[in-house]
């Protein structure tokens, strides 16, 4: 493992090393998801059914992509 | 999945975080979720840090449960805390659910199904527009992890609250084939 004086400094004061990355570089997070999607192979049955269970039982979706002005962004700038 | 009839689901509106939201006194059951919803919610929505979404009982603004909506992942316990250290998702372009949750009186009877699959909804809207890999969240606990695996996100990490991912395609297949 090379020698790493950030993490050297941090023992010193005490500190715990940082964190490794969960992902390592971008191509591992997308090969996670590939792999997480063929191992399901896509939506899985308790998925779509809690999908059938939210249409059955929730009517005012609002989710769909609107571009005009919204009423309802009641906070001004920060 | 039996609604509990003292909850009418077809009277839930789920909106964005308004003004007239009380958060302050929300309780989920879940000390570090409540203390982030009760304290630092309402900011970090009000500085577009995350997106906060609120299911109220029609012509109510009490809240009986939210989300929230992020690009970047916010840990609760780390809001609270001071000194964070950088956050360890970086290589990982995704949408993160945030801080779902229901309140105690309104645990068991569905909602916490409407609103994953309301935040779906948007993920996939958002995917549609900008490049992600995946929705993700951290799993409060083994029995949210086993329902999650069920639902299909992806395992990453084996520690409390770990990290779980469900891939932009498998959200793409519920929503077009459903």
């Amino acid at each position: 493992m090379a020698f790493s004086l950030r993490d050297a400094l941090r023992w010193f004061q005490g500190g715990e090393k940082k964190p490794e990355p969960l992902f390592r570089s971008e191509q591992e997070a997308y090969d996670f998801c590939v792999t997480q999607y063929n191992k399901t192979n896509g939506a899985t049955e308790e998925l779509r059914r809690a999908y059938e269970f939210y249409l059955k039982n929730y009517h005012d979706d609002g989710c769909e992509p609107f571009l005009g002005p919204r009423d309802h962004h009641d906070f001004g700038a920060p | 999945m039996a609604a509990n009839p003292s909850l009418d689901l077809g009277t839930i509106t789920i909106s964005a975080l308004r003004e007239e939201h009380d958060l302050s006194s929300f309780c989920c059951g879940e000390s570090d979720l409540d203390k982030f919803i009760n304290k630092k919610a309402k900011k970090l929505h009000l500085d577009n840090r995350i997106k906060v979404f609120c299911a109220c009982a029609r012509d109510s603004h009490s809240v009986c449960g939210l989300y929230s909506l992020a690009i970047r992942h916010e840990d609760t316990k780390k809001l609270l805390a001071e000194g964070d250290p950088p956050l360890p998702e970086k290589n990982f372009p995704a949408l993160y659910i945030g801080t779902l949750a229901v309140s105690l009186r309104h645990q068991n009877q569905g909602l916490g199904t409407i609103l994953l699959i309301n935040a779906l909804r948007r993920a996939y809207y958002i995917s549609q527009n900008v490049a992600v890999f995946g929705v993700a969240l951290r799993s409060l606990n083994d029995r949210t992890t086993k329902l999650y695996e069920k639902y299909g996100f992806g395992l990453r990490e084996d520690i409390t609250q770990p990290l779980m991912v469900l891939p932009v395609w498998s959200l793409n297949d519920l929503m077009t084939r459903s």
